[in-house]
């Protein structure tokens, strides 16, 4: 309760705190809408088709959701670890002032969670604001009705739920992997290391869906086909900062600049916390290089069964929804995490420009730090896609020039998109350079 | 590469301020926290001392040109400081100053030996040309054997050594500390000064250390007292011209004799 009183006390005297707060806040909303949005249309698409040989368009729903659970729940956990890990000087000064460890976790958690909610109550409201305009889209010969849309008071309940318990499930994993004692935060004091068995398990999965991709014609291998695609997605979260740590030790050698060394050094001592700002995107290529089959296969579908007339078209609409919809994500994971870098960083730029480094040498450094993490990410995730598209045959991407296209342009729009938050973020920079004061002396 | 040997100084005189003034705030509420002073920087060790508020740390920023002053001049060779850009400002504190700060001031992810070579790197040296003079600044610190480690595994101590090896491996002109021993404890904090005084002397570096601890002021050949954004005081420890002196008044020890 004592802890509880002190989280309430803290809440109304955190302005400085406001702009990480927004940002969380943010990235609850946006993951809480996109996910209410997704499933109101598989239950639109659900509904509409029940007892109906339009079972394909249901299947369709189901593996778009799927597709779309994982950013949706990548970016809220990022938004919990932002929530939490912003307050980590506050924290140790309360543990200063005498709070044990469990009342520190418990005002952490509860910030992270009383976060979650307020994202998730601004989440159904972007829902409810995006409504209109999915209702307008044509599915079947023809447009939505909102009622059709709309998802269950118990449904959205759970949701909001869910999104809360993820947030706190989130704050508890972070809080388990740092010490905050009263003299500050300890976490760490040599280089993480990315272990190799990452690979091992990666090559595991990939390997098990070819033979999963035989086994789509019956229920139960649908359901192991759901599950290991799912899996597909973790194993780029799992080879992604291996192979980064594995780029950051063959550049550090090479490194003969010092933006180029900063950037290795990042990549080589903490692989993960480099993969995160370009996770995002990640997902939204794979995404991307999974989805460019459809216009391929919907080219190739003669519609026999009436039910079906607008089967190809419908795949189309479907998968750039789908794309559109992972892409917006992914924008709110880079901004979110690009201006929550900036923030862990800001005394080490305000210290290296103090001690005479041009601020176009940090940005630099920013760029080359982000840059090479979102080429190889891209790499992967397409490499990865292409693994995932070639029990249906990779020729398929190239059978309609559509596939081509949204292939090709979706990795245009991920670099766009991680560089621009890049440098939109970079005015924070200027601002932290122009407060000029040295850390000791604050 | 010449680490211990003295460089020979033309002028003893490195770095004068006159006038300083810095103004926090506009007419009502404005606030002094420099209200008007002249100090000159000469090779040797200077403390400026003061009680939190009295200015002390707003000086050292005008003098390093981090910060500029609302009125006032400070030059270093002939060249006014503060009508500098940003730029050329940045690029001195890289070239003719070195830094060393209470605390959290080496880059977590580079090795001790990297972030020593930092200001070399940063000033267009190949890296392995820097890495080795950084490595020589190091062992001047007594930090050799230690290069690879990161400073999560350094001690308070060592972090403290290898930012003093920081600060002198572009051979700067003046070495600026601000309370370099605040984070460390007493028997850490002493040592530390012995190193930074002596290896700043050894590389032929000026040295201002701003402290309020009278024990820290000890170890500098002179001390400057600042009180409401003004020097209110300046003793020499060793008067660098021996002048005739009547003697130490009742409240002075033999060490410390009132000049001003």
């Amino acid at each position: 309760m004592i802890a509880l009183r002190l989280w309430w006390l803290l809440l109304r005297r955190q302005s400085e705190q406001r702009l990480v707060i927004m940002l969380a806040v943010i990235a609850f909303a946006v993951s809480t809408g996109a996910l209410l949005t997704v499933l109101g249309g598989l239950g639109a698409f659900t509904a509409r088709n029940a007892g109906t040989t339009g079972g394909l368009y249901v299947l369709l729903a189901q593996i778009a959701t799927v597709i779309l659970v994982i950013p949706v729940v990548t970016l809220g956990g990022s938004a919990a670890r932002l929530a939490i890990s912003r307050r980590d000087d506050r924290l140790a000064a309360l543990r200063l002032a005498g709070a044990t460890s469990g009342q520190i976790g418990i005002i952490a958690i509860t910030d992270a969670g009383a976060q979650a909610l307020a994202g998730a109550i601004v989440g159904i409201g972007l829902y409810l604001a995006a409504l209109p305009g999915v209702a307008m889209i044509n599915f079947q010969g023809r447009p939505f009705r909102w009622s059709e849309l709309l998802v269950s008071p118990g449904l959205l309940a759970v949701t909001v739920a869910g999104v809360v318990l993820l947030a706190t499930a989130s704050a508890v994993l972070t809080l388990a992997r740092i010490a905050i004692s009263p003299l500050g935060v300890a976490r760490r004091t040599s280089p993480k290391s990315v272990s190799a068995i990452r690979v091992a398990i990666a090559i595991v999965v990939l390997v098990a869906w070819v033979p999963v991709t035989k086994l789509l014609g019956s229920s139960a291998g649908l359901i192991a086909g759901m599950i290991v695609f799912g899996l597909c997605f973790a194993v780029l979260n799992l080879i992604g900062p291996f192979v980064l740590g594995l780029i950051g030790r063959l550049s550090v050698n090479r490194a003969n600049s010092v933006p180029k060394l900063l950037a290795a050094r990042r990549l080589t001592d903490d692989p993960r916390a480099t993969w995160r700002p370009v996770a995002g995107v990640t997902l939204a290529t794979f995404i991307t290089g999974v989805l460019s089959i459809g216009p391929a296969i919907a080219a190739q579908t003669s519609p026999g069964d009436p039910d079906e007339a607008h089967l190809p078209a419908d795949m189309m609409t479907g998968s750039l929804l789908t794309l559109v919809i992972a892409a917006l994500l992914a924008a709110v994971s880079v901004g979110v995490n690009q201006a929550a870098r900036v923030y862990d960083l800001r005394d080490q730029y305000r210290m290296l420009h103090l001690v005479g480094t041009d601020a176009s040498v940090i940005k630099q450094a920013r760029m080359r730090e982000t840059g090479l993490p979102l080429v190889a990410s891209i790499a992967i995730a397409a490499l990865v896609s292409l693994i995932i598209v070639a029990p249906f045959g990779v020729m398929l991407i190239g059978a309609a020039p559509g596939g081509i296209a949204m292939f090709a342009g979706g990795i245009v729009i991920c670099l766009a998109m991680v560089l621009g938050a890049v440098a939109l973020s970079q005015p924070l920079v200027d601002r932290v350079l122009a407060s000029g004061s040295i850390p000791a002396a604050e | 590469m010449c680490v211990g040997a003295v460089r020979p100084k033309l002028d003893l005189m490195i770095l004068s301020a006159r006038n300083l003034v810095m103004t926090y705030g506009i007419a009502d509420t404005a606030s002094h926290a420099l209200a008007g002073g002249d100090l000159d920087i000469d090779a040797g060790s200077l403390a400026v001392m003061g009680p939190s508020g009295s200015g002390k740390s707003t000086l050292l920023h005008c003098l390093a040109g981090i910060q500029r002053p609302t009125a006032g001049s400070v030059v270093l060779r002939g060249t006014d400081l503060t009508s500098m850009s940003d730029r050329e400002r940045t690029a001195l504190r890289r070239t003719d100053f070195g830094f060393v700060f209470q605390s959290g001031q080496l880059v977590a992810e580079l090795p001790a030996v990297e972030n020593a070579a930092l200001p070399l790197m940063l000033d267009g040296t190949g890296r392995k040309a820097a890495i080795r003079r950084a490595a020589g600044y190091l062992a001047l610190v007594g930090l050799a054997g230690l290069e690879g480690r990161r400073p999560g595994e350094l001690s308070g101590g060592q972090a403290q050594r290898v930012a003093i090896a920081r600060a002198l491996v572009t051979e700067p002109s003046v070495v600026f500390a601000d309370e370099p021993t605040g984070a460390l404890d007493q028997s850490t904090g002493e040592e530390i000064l012995h190193v930074l005084v002596r290896a700043t002397s050894q590389a032929g570096a000026a040295l201002v250390v701003v402290t309020h601890d009278p024990a820290i002021a000890r170890h500098c050949a002179r001390t400057v007292v600042m009180r409401d954004g003004r020097i209110v005081a300046e003793y020499h420890a060793r008067p660098p011209v021996p002048e005739p002196v009547e003697g130490p008044g009742p409240f002075e020890g033999p060490f410390l004799q009132r000049t001003a």
